[in-house]
């Protein structure tokens, strides 16, 4: 799949993985894939909320000992609106 | 002339909201037609859209404890994080968590000594539990740092950057003697109403 932004949040603590994600998907456009690398445990249930409340897309979450890689597929369109 | 399907449902309103309105819209239509109906149906709507809870979530911030001011700031940088709006509002000890210096000159007495045994600024913030005199504190931001959490400040100006509505309570500031010019830049001072407001606009209304 090809990924159009790459974000690194590892050494990064809650909240500022989610923070830094939001940031990066502001600037991109509908469609397009942002890679995230984390290493906060929280990240795996705090990127499936984030992408469920703000409606992007969760495409694949990895988590390789402790070492999380996920992909987000931007989609401003919100779920619960 | 309108018929209620064509009324589309509202952005932002939850669907017993919608069924509200789209009653309302049935109703009147039945009743009256024309220019009138209309004007009526809006000012209903707006009144009703007003009621309605907006992505919002607003934050009362009381106590001048780190741990508790640091969880405010997280809990408002992952709401706003997922596109929500935050309002924080300050009141009596909490005013210590926007508080960048303290001045005594012009103050009374009272307000002179609380000056004095108040924190200076939100740095010297004790904590909940385990303050130990201060020590307890210190070692916190140490553990922080080497966990690489944000702090405090850091945490507090990231939020006001991303448009956090920062108001501080005048009674408070008045009754403490706190100046506008002790507080950090881009505070607004306001009352309860004011906090009302918003907390009546907000799906989620915290007190720390």
């Amino acid at each position: 799949m090809q990924c159009d932004d790459t974000l690194d949040t590892r050494g990064l603590r809650c909240p500022m993985p989610i923070l830094a994600t939001k940031t990066a998907i502001a600037k991109m456009t509908d469609g397009q894939v942002l890679t995230v690398l984390a290493s906060d445990p929280g990240s795996l249930t705090d990127m499936t909320s984030f992408c469920q409340v703000t409606g992007n897309e969760l495409l694949i979450a990895k988590d390789s000992d402790g070492s999380f890689e996920f992909t987000v597929r931007k989609n401003s369109v919100r779920r619960d609106s | 002339m309108n018929t209620p399907s064509n009324v589309a449902p509202m952005k932002d309103l939850d669907p017993q909201m919608n069924a509200l309105v789209r009653e309302e819209v049935e109703r009147l239509l039945a009743a009256r037609s024309g220019e009138s109906a209309k004007e009526d149906l809006e000012t209903r709507v707006t009144a009703l859209e007003r009621r309605a809870p907006q992505n919002k979530v607003s934050i009362v911030v009381f106590s001048d404890e780190m741990d508790k001011v640091l969880a405010a700031f997280a809990v408002a940088s992952g709401a706003l994080a997922m596109d929500m709006e935050v309002s924080m509002y300050f009141t009596f000890w909490g005013l210590s968590a926007i508080r960048q210096e303290t001045h005594l000159d012009g103050k009374d007495f009272r307000q002179r000594m609380m000056g004095v045994f108040l924190p200076e600024n939100s740095r010297q913030m004790g904590l909940s539990k385990m303050n130990m005199l201060g020590l307890g504190p210190r070692m916190m931001r140490t553990m922080m740092r080497q966990k690489n959490i944000t702090s405090l400040e850091e945490m507090r100006a990231l939020v006001t950057e991303m448009g956090t509505r920062m108001i501080a309570c005048t009674m408070a500031m008045d009754l403490m003697g706190i100046k506008q010019t002790e507080l950090i830049p881009g505070v607004q001072l306001g009352g309860v109403a004011t906090f009302m407001d918003e907390a009546l606009n907000s799906r989620l209304t915290l007190f720390l």
